[in-house]
């Protein structure tokens, strides 16, 4: 494929080889499906609870910061990827306890801004304990390196981190699809009154709910943590993502995460190939071409 | 409560007595209190009145993209202070500017009106130095900026008022055009971050290195903020001719990505390297960035550990000051901002309220610092010794060898899109 060129922003010789856009197929894939850990948590608690949790990110990034304290203290990535999930889920589960659970049947706005504030207290709390110094998650020795993928290099901790967070999106599926709670979840996602005269405690639905998808946040946290780096910052751009991916794929669908994911991952990276100057616009541009044609998000319940 | 009150209208006589003494003791820890808060801060104490207070205000960034260097240029500059003689006249106040030009400025006004700083030590971001050095220059106050490299603030817009202790991007990048020439090969791409910053120093080096006879193969530019460099790692192995090395400004989170996905995507495994610009290969940023940056390049005019008698001292008070703490550039940097600061008071018999003379003694500064020799130059930009730093592991630990470029200033004139300084300007 040539580009004809259009302004200085667009390199005038690019073409796209084959191994390009392998490169850019598999890295956008990868980089969708941690982005589905992060955005399906935030629609299914919009969708079932009516809370939207501006904190999300937070969770994320607490993930982040506390699977490398845990592999610093360690010394073993796979115990950091199992505890640091723990730990943010009980932290999900103490604010729902605590301050959530007090305004629900209220204004959606009023979470907004509880969990607004959350975000800055816990931006501010990671500024305090770890520092403005970016850090990186250390990755097992034999995850080090790349693997030779039809002709092109890839990382092998990406290939993992693909091949991870697509069996915990499927087992998401799963659940969500063959279980009981899946049931009530995806009865919840339509009618939470009804489900409530059906005799089940909503409440409780809705703690486990809270905990589960914090918990997931943060195992996006620690995967993306050894991928990247960790700053005091990197909170906004995961909610930002977040929002996003639930705009294109429509809030309280666990599907339209899923592909709105994929479509930002896969955007971000050709676009980032064919307008290097103008790859953020691209997904901003992907946004709004969804609330011009189909407002309510690609897959809404609704 | 209402027993006691009872009580003591009956004993009228002792509770006035009570009163009276009870006004007495009030008095006494009143003025007691007054005394001692006069002692400590106040203008008027016995001691003050021959030897003023030291008021240096520090508006850096703590929370923000820099919040990993600002703490760390404070500790420096309260280490230097505390080695002087200044040490108990010396008051500090630490402002957070969040990296925001309009916050820098209330913040620098707060220190100034507020706080009643003597000496201001500005920022870390290029568009907050100029913001505040703006609003302060027809104030008359001073200005020391360890960062802040902007060289429009030894160009036209340079003040008499503001210094620039560091680099201002130019001196940091133009000696590097030869030195990979040199080193690497006449073939370069160039890559950065896509904004100001990052788009001037590939412009400085395209070109210094094509007037001696440089190649640039390709160049590319990733938003500010990018985390993901697939997409452009592909295209510098896509490039037409294979270059020599990659030169350009990635600073903070994008540089730690960058450097680890260079690696990842098995860049500099094919024997592609890669060369910062401005010192962004940061030491305490070494750790995230992991083996991935051994054998990398950045430019600066510091180098941790190198020997010289000045860094000696440095570091070790640095470590009795410090313990655990690494040695790392930002410290340094901080110390010495201390350092012009004691040399500026001692010119002046150590009367921080002479603005005047403390900003002649400064235009003229030159001493050893633990960077190597500097002095200001006539633009009030510091002319500091340039070093190329190649990242090396010793013993488990991150290391440079530095190879020394030679002293640079960042020169000004009608042919520099910055200009010329009324100052003057120092010659090319």
């Amino acid at each position: 494929m040539i580009l004809v060129p259009l302004s200085p922003l667009i390199p005038q010789d690019i073409v796209m080889t084959f191994s390009m856009i392998m490169t850019n197929l598999l890295y956008g894939v990868t980089i969708g499906s941690t982005y589905a850990l992060i955005a399906s948590g935030l629609s299914i608690i919009f969708g079932v609870m009516g809370v939207l949790n501006f904190a999300h990110g937070s969770f994320v990034m607490l993930g982040a910061y506390t699977g490398f304290t845990i592999v610093k203290l360690t010394g073993n990535f796979w115990v950091s990827l199992f505890l640091a999930p723990l730990i943010i889920a009980m932290l999900g589960g103490i604010i729902e306890r605590f301050m959530v659970c007090r305004l629900y049947g209220r204004h959606v706005l009023l979470t907004l801004f509880l969990t607004f504030g959350l975000s800055m207290v816990f931006s501010s709390a990671v500024l305090l304990i770890w520092g403005g110094v970016p850090y990186s998650i250390q990755v097992p020795y034999y995850f080090k390196g790349f693997i030779n993928l039809f002709g092109i290099y890839y990382p092998k901790f990406r290939l993992f981190v693909l091949v991870f967070s697509c069996l915990l999106v499927t087992f998401l599926w799963i659940f969500l699809n063959r279980s009981r709670w899946g049931l009530v979840i995806r009865a919840g996602l339509f009618d939470i009154e009804t489900v409530e005269a059906f005799g089940v405690d909503i409440y409780r639905v809705f703690r486990l709910l809270f905990i589960f998808c914090s918990g997931i946040a943060a195992v996006a946290g620690v995967i993306i943590g050894a991928m990247r780096s960790i700053n005091p910052v990197m909170d906004v751009d995961f909610i930002t993502v977040a929002l996003i991916v639930i705009v294109i794929g429509g809030l309280g669908s666990f599907k339209g995460a899923l592909i709105g994911s994929l479509i930002l991952g896969l955007g971000e990276a050709f676009g980032a190939q064919a307008i290097p100057g103008l790859a953020k616009f691209v997904t901003w541009v992907i946004m709004a071409a969804v609330l011009l044609l189909r407002p309510e998000g690609l897959f809404s319940e609704e | 409560m209402r027993k006691k009150n009872n009580n003591s209208s009956k004993k009228g006589s002792k509770k006035d007595l009570m009163t009276r003494r009870g006004f007495m003791k009030t008095i006494c820890v009143a003025a007691c209190g007054m005394a001692l808060t006069m002692g400590i801060s106040g203008p008027f104490s016995l001691a003050g009145a021959a030897q003023p207070e030291i008021r240096i205000g520090h508006a850096t960034g703590l929370s923000g993209v820099f919040s990993g260097i600002g703490p760390r240029i404070d500790k420096g500059l309260r280490l230097a202070l505390s080695l002087s003689k200044y040490k108990d006249r010396v008051k500090f106040f630490l402002e957070d500017t969040q990296v925001k030009p309009e916050v820098a400025v209330q913040k620098a006004l707060k220190l100034y009106e507020k706080d009643k700083v003597h000496i201001l030590v500005g920022p870390i971001g290029g568009h907050e130095s100029a913001a505040i050095s703006a609003v302060l220059r027809p104030k008359k106050k001073l200005l020391l900026e360890v960062y802040g490299a902007n060289a429009y603030l030894v160009g036209k817009d340079c003040s008499p008022y503001t210094f620039l202790l560091g680099h201002a991007n130019y001196n940091m990048v133009v000696p590097m055009a030869p030195w990979f020439l040199k080193t690497l090969g006449n073939k370069v791409f160039l890559v950065g971050a896509d904004y100001r910053t990052g788009r001037d120093i590939a412009l400085f080096f395209k070109e210094a290195f094509e007037k001696i006879g440089g190649r640039v193969v390709g160049e590319l530019y990733s938003p500010l903020g990018t985390t993901e460099y697939a997409p452009y790692l592909a295209q510098i192995r896509n490039a037409k001719e294979k270059p020599d090395g990659c030169f350009g400004f990635y600073g903070g989170s994008d540089c730690i990505n960058f450097v680890r996905q260079f690696e990842e995507f098995g860049l500099k495994k094919d024997g592609y390297v890669y060369v910062n610009a401005i010192g962004a290969l940061q030491t305490f940023e070494m750790d995230a960035m992991g083996d991935a940056v051994v054998g990398f390049y950045d430019c600066f005019h510091t180098v941790p550990y190198i020997d010289n008698p000045q860094n000696k001292i440095f570091m070790a008070a640095w470590e009795k000051a410090y313990p655990g703490e690494m040695i790392e550039e930002n410290g340094m940097l901080g110390f010495d901002a201390g350092t012009c600061i004691i040399k500026a008071l001692d010119a002046v018999g150590g009367d921080p309220t002479n603005t005047e003379g403390l900003v002649s003694a400064l235009h003229k500064i030159e001493y050893e610092s633990p960077r190597g020799k500097v002095r200001m130059g006539v633009n009030n930009g510091m002319i500091v010794p340039v070093y190329a730093r190649k990242v090396v592991k010793k013993e488990g630990k991150y290391r440079r060898e530095a190879t020394f470029l030679g002293y640079y200033g960042t020169p000004c004139g009608p042919q520099y899109v910055w200009g010329e300084c009324q100052l003057g300007c120092p010659p090319d």
